[in-house]
């Protein structure tokens, strides 16, 4: 069964086509990669599934039902959960003050209650605390939950981004670029780490990276959009070695690339083309 | 500083091993804490009614810094038009006891409330600007509060005012005084509340990152409006409490100076730290209600030198109103402090703070990490 749905959604900026009839469906417990060059849209979909853009063509359905009216915190309500390619936490917190910041949605005391210091919101936060503690322990960042956030290093901060969305116990997953700043080894761990969470918690993923060995050792199914189309889709190897995505890709093979791919100049290959 | 890049003190260590170890132990800290609460109730208690009604005009004053350190240090916009939460809450308290002939006991509450209600109408507009757009919203509606509520001979008794007479079971100066502490204590413990739960934690992911906040389903609007709103009840609430500390509430306080105060004493306190913002606010206040004294006593110091006699009487001509001075010295503590101490004076209470929650006394926390205000990260799509 498919949890997400995304039929013919089309978006533009002032005139620029960001996403054109882009059409994918993720299944329950898929883990999907994403790939594709600097502004091929993989982004601005995160954005419209998420809520903070509103396509203008097109359905998003999340479980059947058509979620394109609804705000963002809503949508995080009915179990979307994402991460941002620039960190999205709060920096001025510590990582478990992070952490039980995204359980927002689990706390099931009101705003007043824990304004007024009514005993049952004291328990409440203790079992918030513990319950963060897991998550820590999960990600193997224990040992970092009382440091502030200001000083951690970036591939740290993704991993404990990571965390705290898994906090607000989603359903769906979407991870932008999770595995930038993070080295080889890192990236790698990472992608056991997500299988492992797919495995243990039961959630389905949808990953964005630019690191295309990771995205093909982790993923089920791999869509490639490029210029805001999805230019192929299947299993990883099939998508990694096809002539388009090699192609989108500025001739690069995709076999040996290690990093990220290098950006093209998007606007001038497209003047060029038509 | 080439020194001692590469050596290792032993003394460090040791000093690390301690870490776990509450410092002087937690009776310590109980007989230190016992110590200043029984000071300040036993100071209150032996000062002249006049210095315990100033002083009491200081706790009054740590509400309203708390009250702005919510929407300025929680949700990150800055209001300019605090003063009018306050005299809205002042205004209401003296209606309910004269106009209504109802108690102190309907009187604030109801100041609060009234504060409550203008800062959500407030809120509305912060739901589609905020920074400096917001900052000129909220100065306009101080500037027109002031020539409109604050004018109805209706509501304020015009000109003359309304009296607001305190219950006789705190008539005099010092007991009022205890009750505005007590106000104050009930305050802290609401805004440490606040921030230890879901509805603070919530209000400052909003501002660091409304798309962040919305992804973790925390709602931007309400949260935003909710802020605003516990803002405003603090402010009418501290409101409430002057009106009773003065006696007659009047409009002419209320002005864009007092505003400007109370921007000053919440960033001098330190937006981050509760002790700092209350420490703030209340020695603004009581420089505020000491200007005069010590002004008075810095002219007659310069009488006694020979030679500038007629500076003190140029400077008696010129500065009539002294305390208009004090925004003056606001500012340049303000300048000093984000030179010095971006974390204001609670950065600088830190060491102490730290000690009382079982930490050790650290005086390198004064230089520690600053953290960081408002926006850090703007989370672009």
């Amino acid at each position: 069964m498919s949890v997400l749905d995304i039929e013919g959604v089309s978006i533009g900026f002032g005139g620029v086509q960001a996403l054109g009839n882009v059409t994918l469906s993720i299944d329950e417990w898929e883990v999907v990669g994403l790939i594709g060059p600097n502004g091929a849209g993989k982004t601005t979909l995160f954005n419209c599934i998420t809520g903070f853009y509103r396509q203008d063509q097109g359905v998003i359905r999340f479980k059947g039902t058509e979620i394109s009216r609804l705000a963002p915190h809503k949508r995080a309500a009915l179990g979307i959960g994402r991460t941002f390619q620039q960190v999205g936490l709060v920096r001025s917190m510590t990582v478990l003050e992070n952490l039980l910041l995204a359980q927002h949605l689990e706390v099931n005391y009101a705003d007043i209650a824990g304004l007024i210091g009514s005993p049952e919101t004291f328990a409440a936060e203790i079992e918030l605390r513990q319950r963060a503690m897991q998550v820590l322990d999960f990600m193997d960042l224990a040992d970092l939950a009382h440091s502030p956030l200001d000083g951690l290093p970036y591939g740290t901060l993704k991993t404990i981004e990571v965390a705290a969305v898994l906090a607000t116990d989603p359903e769906i997953l979407l991870l932008d670029e999770p595995a930038a700043g993070m080295g080889p080894e890192e990236a790698h761990a990472f992608g056991n780490r997500v299988r492992e969470m797919r495995k243990e918690l039961g959630i389905t993923v949808v990953m964005i990276d630019h690191h295309v060995p990771l995205v093909v050792a982790v993923s089920d199914y791999m869509y490639c959009l490029d210029f805001g189309q999805v230019l192929t889709h299947g299993e990883p190897d099939y998508v990694r070695n096809h002539p388009d995505v090699l192609e989108a890709y500025l001739g690069e093979d995709t076999k040996k690339t290690n990093g990220k791919p290098k950006a093209r100049r998007r606007t001038k290959t497209k003047a060029r083309r038509r | 500083m080439a020194i001692g890049l590469d050596v290792t003190h032993p003394m460090d260590v040791v000093e690390t091993d301690l870490g776990g170890m509450p410092q002087g132990g937690w009776p310590a800290r109980l007989i230190a804490g016992v110590l200043l609460g029984g000071g300040l109730l036993v100071l209150l208690g032996v000062v002249s009614p006049l210095d315990a009604s100033r002083i009491g005009y200081a706790f009054i004053f740590a509400i309203v810094g708390i009250s702005m350190r919510v929407l300025l240090g929680l949700l990150g916009q800055i209001s300019l038009g605090h003063q009018a939460f306050v005299g809205i809450g002042a205004f209401m308290a003296g209606f309910v006891v004269t106009e209504l002939e109802l108690d102190f006991a309907m009187a604030v509450p109801a100041a609060a409330l009234s504060g409550a209600a203008a800062a959500l109408i407030l809120g509305g507009a912060a739901l589609r600007i905020g920074g400096l757009l917001l900052a000129l919203v909220t100065l306009t509606f101080g500037a027109v509060a002031e020539r409109t509520i604050f004018l109805l001979r209706q509501f304020t008794g015009g000109g003359s005012g309304l009296p607001a007479p305190r219950p006789p079971w705190a008539a005099t100066d010092t007991t009022y005084a205890y009750v505005c502490l007590a106000f104050l204590v009930i305050v802290l413990f609401l805004d440490w509340r606040f921030v230890s739960t879901k509805a603070g934690r919530a209000v400052q992911a909003v501002r660091d990152s409304e798309r962040v906040a919305a992804s973790m389903g925390i709602s931007v609007i309400k949260y935003k409006l909710l802020a605003f709103m516990l803002s405003g009840f603090l402010a009418g609430l501290a409101g409430g409490l002057l009106a009773f500390n003065i006696g007659t509430v009047q409009a002419a306080p209320f002005n864009f100076f007092l505003a400007l105060e109370f921007v000053l004493m919440t960033v001098v306190g330190g937006l981050q730290y509760r002790s700092g913002v209350v420490a703030g606010s209340m020695f603004f206040a009581l420089l505020d209600r000491y200007f005069g004294n010590i002004y008075d006593w810095f002219l007659r110091q310069l009488d006694k030198v020979p030679g500038i006699r007629g500076v003190s009487d140029f400077l008696r001509d010129a500065i009539a109103d002294p305390g208009l001075l004090v925004p003056a010295v606001g500012a340049g503590l303000l300048i000093l402090t984000l030179i010095s101490f971006p974390g204001g004076i609670g950065q600088q209470l830190r060491p102490i703070v730290n000690w009382f929650r079982g930490g050790r006394f650290d005086l390198s926390l004064i230089h520690g990490e600053t953290t960081s205000q408002g926006g850090s990260e703007d989370v672009r799509p």
